[in-house]
């Protein structure tokens, strides 16, 4: 940073931000937390805490990977959170069916575990590799390929077919 | 395949509108809070806190560039710009460097915000009693109706700051067809105007990377679509012009593409000027390819890097970012001329003669500079700084060749709190400058409403008004007849704020905003105050209506309100948590008259109300209702299909 003080660039103002991947953050929250209440919430706080960090963003890459990883921080600690403790879920198929009409493979790869869903998500929906999960996720490069690779044997038995 | 079917179901998996508007909201809320600054950013800020009170004490503000015509900022070669733009190159950074330290969440700073921000809200403000000292009764009086924009027209137009500057919408009309483009969805309807509306035309006008920020023009029988177009590699501002001779079948006639992302526009006759901020991606700069270091134009008649001599480099930008300045002909599809500038953009002013544009530099600096326009011809006349940030392109002016600008100067101050957390709190204060046409600082008040910042500024003529707001709002009128001598003449404090503030009629002043509670600051639902401004000097607050929603799009985008002396209308859109309501007033006998509140239900992004001859329509996504304009009832509602 030199000692100066630079302005958030303009694409990477909250506002904009927000503008540009609301959608992909929320899509990434639903498929973390598999309701809608709590994707609605997190959205909300992934942009609270990405205007403290705005500033810092240097590229439009760089921008989605942060986003996405506050995302996966804000679903973690809601797991956390007093409320989450002092309540009582929702059953899974109740929750996550709503609004879901068409997709037999978002059903199938919401019946996943939350890591193998996380995985999945941001390997065939996001295009990041191994190694980039691995730095948004915080874990190891093979842990991740581990998860992926059962990820996809889980989703071939769910959905029938040979090729993913 | 997996990934395109998951892609697909993805897709319906979407935030409410509401929800979305909600978060836009906190968002923009959320900037404008103080917000206490962690003890490491202190140390490495303790220099730009040195730097600002330096500049606090010195009472020299403006630090004029220019003498006279001479622009210092000298026009480069391509050489000369790549020295600049090199500067802004990082070191090499791996993609684990990047994430590093980024978003490792500190839960506690979290929860240290919003205990601040509550003391914010229950804390006294102990600097109120010096605006009392600042305020400078003097009985004056205008007669300058200045923004009596409002004629009897047949239809309604876009509110727009200035007239004969025509600004860009989504939804416009001629008085026979109703043009909205749907800018999430990329669709222009042509709609026929009357009892029964008939949808002439759906047609996609622009493709699914296409950012969902869009505007359009209509001139004559033309419309011009204006978005951002979203690639990996680069993002460009498209411009699209339509020939809407046969309503039914919109044809495309030109084409024209700039660098950078849409941030405004502006119309004067069949001149399109176009502003993008373009935003270099430092690392793919090559020393002896100046498409990756200049932005790039394409059009019918020119095409690649702009040429060397019309780009400029501010000598204290900060940030590799060039604001491109471009007029088009709508006539002839052509580029007339165009003007780079490095160094971002803020905020953007255009009377008929002039565009200013402002930037934040550093150090709480706007850099200001001005160029003269003439029939799509964009020269560079002067640069300066003024002190402070400004709100909207309402806190720019130009009146009688003098530029006056409202500023909210921050001063950030070292804090400690009880639990021994040091944190940098920034104290404001408000500013109003005007500038002569070399932009040097020819009168100033300075020191306005400490530990407030502004909230909205109108400038009438000879009077300006502001509005700034901490707990109340001090509606604050200045004399400006003198412009070596601008003098605060009256000070008007109600609850509550103001974020637009419109001329209505002889000596009527209609304020937009949100009531706030007096002890707290805690904001309310949105409010319309009346203020009777025939005095300047005693400025009342005749009539307020308090409404039952919370958030109205009015509240950030002036293009969101209808405010029609001449039909005597005033209408907007509100929303909820629930529902969203076309809210249409009217103003009568000293008080706000509630015509129509019209329930739509459901979320919508943007809802427009507008009127032709006697039947009133309000957009709000495929729908268009119609209304009798006397009477307010339903005539009918439509769904606009393709």
């Amino acid at each position: 940073m030199n000692g100066t003080k630079f302005k958030t660039l303009d694409f990477a103002t909250p506002e904009n931000a927000f503008r540009m991947y609301a959608d992909t953050v929320y899509r990434l929250a639903f498929v973390r937390t598999r309701n809608k209440a709590d994707s609605d919430d997190i959205l909300q706080e992934v942009f609270l805490r990405y205007m403290k960090v705005s500033e810092r963003i240097v590229s439009e890459e760089h921008l989605k990977a942060t986003l996405l990883k506050i995302t996966i921080n804000c679903s973690n600690s809601l797991k956390t959170s007093a409320w989450f403790k002092k309540t009582v879920g929702l059953t899974e198929d109740i929750s996550y069916t709503d609004n879901v009409n068409d997709g037999n493979v978002l059903e199938a790869v919401l019946k996943l575990s939350q890591k193998y869903r996380t995985v999945i998500h941001l390997h065939y929906y996001c295009g990041y590799s191994v190694n980039e999960i691995a730095e948004i996720i915080k874990s190891n490069p093979s842990t991740v390929k581990t998860h992926l690779s059962r990820a996809r044997a889980q989703l071939k038995s769910i959905l029938g077919t040979e090729d993913l | 395949m997996f990934k395109d079917d998951y892609k697909n179901a993805l897709d319906n998996i979407k935030p409410d509108g509401y929800i979305k508007q909600k978060v836009l909201k906190q968002i923009e809320n959320t900037e404008n809070i103080k917000k206490p600054v962690s003890k490491m950013k202190v140390i490495r800020r303790i220099t730009a806190i040195a730097a600002c009170f330096a500049i606090a004490v010195s009472m020299t503000v403006i630090y004029s560039h220019n003498n006279d015509d001479a622009v210092n900022i000298s026009d480069k070669s391509y050489s000369e710009i790549y020295s600049a733009v090199k500067t802004f190159i990082p070191s090499e950074q791996s993609f684990v460097d990047k994430l590093e330290g980024f978003v490792t969440v500190d839960k506690d700073a979290v929860v240290e915000e919003y205990e601040y921000v509550e003391d914010i809200a229950v804390g006294g403000s102990a600097n109120k009693g010096s605006v009392a000292t600042n305020i400078n009764a003097q009985k004056e009086t205008t007669d300058d109706g200045a923004g009596a924009e409002n004629t009897t027209n047949t239809h309604s137009e876009t509110t727009t700051q200035v007239e004969g500057v025509s600004e860009a919408d989504i939804v416009k009309t001629d008085g026979e067809y109703i043009y909205y483009l749907n800018p999430e969805k990329g669709v222009l309807r042509i709609i026929k105007a009357g009892k029964s509306p008939k949808l002439m035309s759906y047609t996609t006008v622009i493709s699914a990377d296409f950012s969902n920020v869009g505007e359009m023009f209509l001139v004559g029988k033309k419309i011009v679509i204006l978005g951002t177009n979203y690639t990996s590699e680069k993002c460009k501002t498209v411009v699209k012009i339509y020939s809407v001779e046969k309503p039914e079948k919109p044809e495309v006639l030109y084409n024209c593409e700039q660098s950078g992302t849409y941030n405004n526009s502006r119309m004067i006759g069949d001149k399109l000027y176009l502003i993008s901020d373009y935003s270099l991606n430092t690392q793919k700069i090559e020393a002896d390819n100046p498409e990756t270091y200049v932005p790039s134009i394409v059009c019918g008649n020119y095409s690649g890097a702009v040429k060397a001599e019309t780009v400029t480099v501010n000598d204290v930008c900060s940030r590799p970012e060039y604001t491109v300045i471009c007029g088009y002909s709508v006539t002839s599809g052509k580029l007339l001329s165009s003007r780079s500038l490095l160094g971002g953009i803020e905020t953007l002013y255009c009377s008929t003669q002039n565009i200013i544009i402002a930037g934040y530099v550093k150090n709480d600096v706007t850099a200001i500079s001005r160029y003269a326009i003439n029939d799509g011809q964009i020269e560079l006349k002067c640069t300066t700084e003024i002190k402070g940030t400004l709100l909207n392109q309402f806190s720019i002016d130009e009146y009688k060749g003098n530029f006056r600008f409202v500023t909210t100067i921050n001063n950030a101050i070292k804090r400690k709190s009880s639990n021994g957390y040091v944190y940098e709190e920034i104290v404001t204060n408000n500013a109003l400058f005007v500038l002569n046409d070399k932009l040097k600082q020819i009168g100033a008040i300075e020191n306005i409403a400490p530990d407030e910042r502004v909230y909205s500024v109108r400038f009438m003529g000879d009077t300006a008004y502001f509005v700034t707001f901490r707990q109340v709002d001090p509606l604050f009128s200045v004399d400006l007849s003198d412009p070596e001598k601008p003098k605060i003449i009256g000070a008007l404090k109600i609850p509550g704020f103001s974020n637009y503030l419109f001329p209505y009629g002889e000596g009527k002043l209609l304020g937009i905003g949100q009531d706030a509670d007096e002890r707290t600051g805690k904001t309310g639902n949105v409010k319309l105050s009346m203020f009777d401004i025939s005095d300047p000097a005693n400025v009342t607050e005749s009539a307020k209506e308090l409404l039952s929603q919370d958030y109205s799009e009015a509240l950030h985008n002036h293009k969101a309100i209808l405010a029609d002396y001449g039909k005597n209308l005033i209408c907007f859109s509100t929303s909820d948590y629930t529902d969203n309501r076309y809210m249409v007033y009217e103003f009568t006998q000293g008080d706000f008259r509630k015509l129509a509140e019209i329930n739509l239900g459901g979320t919508y992004s943007q809802i427009r109300g507008l009127y032709i001859g006697n039947e009133f329509y309000i957009i709000a996504d495929s729908y268009i209702l119609v209304y009798d304009i006397n009477t307010f009832s339903k005539i009918t509602q439509m769904y606009l299909n393709g």
